[in-house]
């Protein structure tokens, strides 16, 4: 498999839950946030956990910080912001940790660039979702499925273009 | 125990965490098509999520009352997932994919938090498992279809496989209307 599909295939693996699992536009704001500041602090924490030389050792640290970011995120949205995690919905911690583990192998460089397309395209499709229900009352997940594989398929043009180039 | 076949196939099929939740997908590599490695990697997966979801069901019947208001069951659940996944780990190259104990925790979540009595949960969470093998069964026998057949060039791989799933999920949300019949 190419770089450019397995990354392609990552995207779509974590974009998938954000579209179906979550409810609603406001709480695909507050994933897109969480996800992006996530994605920042466990970069944190990999940092200096690469310098330990056990490796039972580092994977813990690497998987204790984890566990921090998603059980800590969905506490203080659940005291601070009430009514956003409500939008986001009951698997707001599950959708987080997909996407945080579908990235974690990937370098810091790839990780900047594709955090912005899949924060972008969380919204995008999301609003593509909402403007759907208005029609339909409600979107199936296949139909779903089908718009991220023609996205997806739009992406992979730009990439062979090199108008987005990872 | 008509009623409890019934909850395994709403597990299974009507509420499958892979093709309604877009969940645990996965792209086979060609080296991993052997049908007997592909049934071992779903009946392991199979197995580890109701696992999980058994562990959930257990800690609802056995943990304190103020269990069900307390903040920290996501955390406990997270962890509980994660070990249960890391151990299964041993017996198979399962750490290739990478969103698994996402699709632990999705089953601990759902599992620990329906209305249901234990041996419903038991059930409930055997039938997750279930339905997560078949959806890898299914996603291994698409992708060796998908890489046989020619496809547009901007479609191939990664959106093909998508739109294949996205006609799958399709066949399979004939299924969620059994979730309204159980429920």
């Amino acid at each position: 498999m190419m770089r450019d599909d397995e990354l392609l295939f990552k995207l779509g693996f974590a974009l998938m839950p954000a579209f179906l699992l979550i409810p609603m536009p406001e709480g695909a704001v507050l994933l897109a946030f969480c996800f992006a500041a996530g994605l920042l602090v466990w970069q944190g924490v990999l940092s200096p956990a690469g310098k330990i030389k056990k490796p039972f050792l580092k994977e813990t640290a690497s998987i204790t910080g984890l566990f921090l970011i998603v059980a800590g995120t969905d506490l203080a949205c659940k005291i601070f912001l009430p009514a956003l995690r409500g939008s986001a919905g009951f698997f707001f911690p599950v959708v987080l940790l997909n996407g945080l583990l579908i990235f974690k192998n990937e370098r810091p460089e790839v990780k900047s660039k594709l955090c912005p397309v899949f924060v972008f395209s969380l919204l995008g499709g999301h609003l593509l979702i909402a403007w759907g229900e208005q029609w339909t009352g409600s979107v199936n997940p296949g139909a779903v499925f089908l718009g991220a594989g023609f996205f997806l398929a739009c992406l992979k043009y730009c990439l062979q273009k090199r108008w987005l180039k990872i | 125990m008509t009623e409890l076949l019934l909850v395994f196939a709403v597990g299974a099929l009507g509420g499958n965490l892979v093709f309604s939740g877009g969940l645990g997908l996965r792209y086979f590599l060609p080296s991993e098509r052997t049908p007997g490695a592909v049934f071992a990697q779903a009946c392991l997966l199979g197995t580890l999520i109701a696992l999980a979801a058994l562990f959930s069901a257990g800690l609802d019947i056995y943990a304190p009352a103020q269990w069900k208001a307390a903040y920290y069951r996501t955390a406990v659940l997270l962890c509980g997932s994660f070990l249960i996944y890391k151990a299964g780990g041993h017996f198979s190259p399962l750490r290739r994919f990478d969103a698994g104990p996402a699709l632990l925790f999705a089953a601990a979540l759902v599992t620990g938090t329906g209305e249901m009595p234990f041996p419903e949960k038991v059930f409930y969470g055997i039938g997750t498992g279930a339905g997560a093998a078949i959806a890898w069964i299914l996603s291994a026998g698409l992708a060796e279809r998908l890489d046989f057949n020619r496809a547009p060039k901007p479609l191939k791989s990664a959106p093909i496989f998508f739109i294949a799933v996205g006609l799958l999920t399709l066949a399979f949300h004939y299924f969620a209307g059994l979730s309204k019949m159980c429920f």
